[in-house]
């Protein structure tokens, strides 16, 4: 019917035999069927290019943008911060701020009008005067209820409308604070684990583009929030009891080298943290650096029974005072005789601490100290550590004074985490305030003295709780153990005579010890008028409190020898 | 012949772009509905953190302390002490009352 019909032409092989008999038709014929042929492959290929983009367009995902913009927010997403236990410490909320553009707000007037009737506390004289200039941009209010954003999207005036922003907030307020740290405008960690957290891999996430939307896995802490808000508790009555003008207190797992509690008082409120530059808001338990005094002691004793210097059964001569060039080392509960070496720990004889620390020698002194970690910044994982401040000379006398915790100051982290150390069988573990294992604690364990002393110590610890000064700290049950100091603070290059600093430390069940405790306290004044001001009197049972209402928190059970009058029956 | 042959070709043409277009259109829906629920599941994600750290402030153990030391007289709670703790295996077996026995005999004998 037609030569376009490409079945109806002849095949190659027939068009060769067809070219004998009808030679003149050829050429007009070939012409034809090259032209229908490129047209044929024009079209197949238009339509093989339009199927293929088809099935590209099918593959693909649908265009976002429309609909949810909530992660337009300006400020970081971080991840939430829990306690041991799941309970938060810190999350992100998203609130919504109202904007405008001026320069598309058709009447000033009426969306004035408008904003303040949702927004009453918004200054109407101001906010026109906003709105009617030529701006590009300008806040209407930062950080409204989700209850104003649905009115205000209600009322639908042009050129308004929201940004979503990520806020850190933190309900438990004030009862963590040094440890959280805070976060700047822009989310980012700038203090406390907080930062720990950005420059361990938050900050390097964020670089990248990753850590968006609410799929960060929440960080979780070693801290225990009841045990926190107990330390918290009580070391603020007893600041207010004995009108101190500071105090801090830290709760270590000694197997673990794990915080489960960290507090600094004076403090502030990370949700509101106006002051939290204070000078007098620094972090003491881990930033501040102090002559602790007597507590010391133990480390001094453990020296000298760990490298033989002294033995259990030892006497040591505290009859009278050391004088050494115009200073004499005296004891502040003088007996003026001659003191077993358990005596010289339940009497806290300075003179007999100076005398075992002669014995064991300057050098070997340092040598201990630097093992227990005493002469370096502890190692952990806030950024607040402060170096400790160690004699440039150590002569004789330092190393009497060093004895009994005077003319060396240190962090109360690393004093903890050398009683830690005391108390677990002789092994150092840095504190850490993120969840560790035994096992893993294990490996990072270094030897500091050997298991006998340790066995030595903790009966002296329990020894001085039971005779000695720490008696305000026992608690029936838990069988608490500890050590007092009570330091004279230096006020213009002397020791001052009135202002102590006391500090308590302690570990319990002493059978099998568990957690240790060191309660600082800066300037108590005595309780009533007469009572003593030493840490026996304020420190000690500041630490028997916490003692008693967090042992059972922490998994610790109480063993009574007589369940003072209770039954048990079955019924 | 041809002619039935392109009527259907054109109908099989029709039929096929009517089917198309109602696919695009229902996939056009489809996609609408996910970005509707997407944006759902986000409000109510942040409602969920929001409503959390709401519970978590007031659960605070500050916040019930103070609670229960204001209103001693409905909460009547006291921290407890070491002597309020006991394991099982302390705890001493039921005494055998008679009246039991005796229960016991009866349905032995019945």
């Amino acid at each position: 019917m037609s030569g376009i019909d490409i079945s109806q032409m002849p095949s190659e092989a027939a068009r060769r035999g067809e070219a004998a008999s009808l030679p003149k038709a050829k050429p007009a014929r070939d012409q034809m069927r090259g032209r229908i042929r490129l047209a044929l492959g024009v079209f197949v290929l238009l339509y093989l290019i339009i199927a293929g983009r088809l099935v590209m367009l099918g593959l693909q995902d649908p265009a976002s943008g429309n609909g949810y913009a909530g992660d337009s927010g300006i400020a970081a997403n971080r991840p939430d911060l829990v306690d041991r236990n799941g309970e938060i410490l810190a999350t992100d909320i998203k609130r919504a701020s109202v904007y405008a553009e001026p320069r598309n707000i058709i009447d000033p007037d009426e969306a004035t009008e408008l904003l303040t009737s949702v927004l009453p506390d918004l200054d109407a004289t101001t906010l026109r005067k906003k709105l009617s200039t030529n701006a590009g941009f300008v806040w209407v209010k930062r950080e409204v209820t989700p209850k104003q954003e649905a009115q205000i999207h209600e009322l639908g005036i042009p050129g308004v409308g929201f940004m979503r922003e990520s806020r850190r907030f933190y309900p438990g307020g004030d009862t963590a604070s040094h440890l959280l740290g805070l976060v700047n405008i822009d989310n980012q960690g700038i203090a406390g684990f907080e930062k720990y957290v950005d420059d361990h891999w938050l900050a390097d996430l964020h670089q990248v583009g990753f850590a968006r939307g609410e799929d960060l896995e929440p960080v979780k802490l070693s801290i225990d929030l009841r045990v926190q808000h107990i330390l918290r508790d009580e070391l603020a009555a007893g600041l207010a009891r004995y009108q101190a003008v500071a105090g801090c207190g830290i709760v270590l797992d000694v197997h673990t080298g794990e915080v489960l509690a960290m507090v600094s008082l004076p403090d502030y409120d990370p949700n509101d943290p106006v002051d939290a530059n204070k000078p007098d808001r620094l972090n003491r338990v881990s930033a501040g650096v102090f002559e602790l005094g007597s507590v010391f002691k133990s480390f001094t004793l453990a020296m000298g029974l760990d490298s033989g210097a002294i033995t259990m059964d030892d006497r040591i001569d505290a009859t009278r005072g050391i004088s050494v060039g115009r200073f004499t080392i005296d004891d502040f509960h003088a007996k003026h005789r001659v003191l077993t070496v358990p005596e010289v720990f339940i009497f806290s004889s300075n003179v007999g601490a100076a005398r075992i620390a002669l014995k064991v020698g300057a050098a070997r002194q340092q040598e201990y100290l630097r093992r227990f970690g005493l002469l370096s910044k502890v190692d952990t994982n806030i950024p607040e550590v402060g170096s400790p401040i160690v004699p440039a000379r150590w002569g004789e006398l330092t190393t009497m004074t060093v004895a009994f915790g005077h003319g060396i100051a240190v962090s109360p982290l690393a004093v903890a985490a050398g009683d830690a150390a005391l108390m677990n069988g002789g092994l150092l573990i840095p504190p850490t305030f993120t969840p560790r294992t035994r096992e893993e604690a294990a490996k990072l364990a270094v030897r500091v003295v050997k298991p006998e002393t340790s066995e030595k110590l903790k009966y002296l610890f329990r020894l001085n709780v039971e005779k000695g000064s720490g008696s305000k700290a026992a608690v029936p049950g838990y069988m608490v153990g500890g050590k007092t100091g009570t330091a004279e603070k230096v006020e213009g290059g002397r020791y001052s005579a009135t202002k102590r600093l006391n500090s308590f430390l302690a570990a319990f069940p002493m059978d099998d010890p568990q957690y240790a405790v060191l309660v600082v306290i800066d300037e108590p004044k005595p309780e009533k008028p007469g009572a003593g001001a030493t840490a026996a009197a304020n420190a000690a049972p500041i630490v028997g409190n916490v003692i008693r209402r967090s042992a059972a928190l922490l998994g610790v059970k109480p063993r009574l020898e007589e369940k003072d009058g209770a039954i048990l029956v079955s019924n | 012949m041809g002619r039935i042959f392109n009527g259907i070709l054109l109908a099989a043409m029709i039929v096929g772009a009517v089917l198309t277009y109602n696919m695009k259109h229902g996939a056009e829906v489809e996609a609408d509905k996910v970005a509707q629920l997407n944006a759902e599941i986000g409000r109510e994600k942040e409602t969920i953190a929001l409503l959390r750290a709401e519970w978590s402030k007031l659960s605070q153990p500050s916040r019930l302390q103070e609670l229960i030391a204001r209103y001693p007289d409905h909460f009547k709670l006291a921290p407890f002490t070491a002597s309020q703790f006991a394991t099982i295996d302390e705890v001493p077996m039921k005494p055998v009352s008679p009246g039991d026995l005796l229960a016991k005999k009866i349905a032995a004998s019945e």
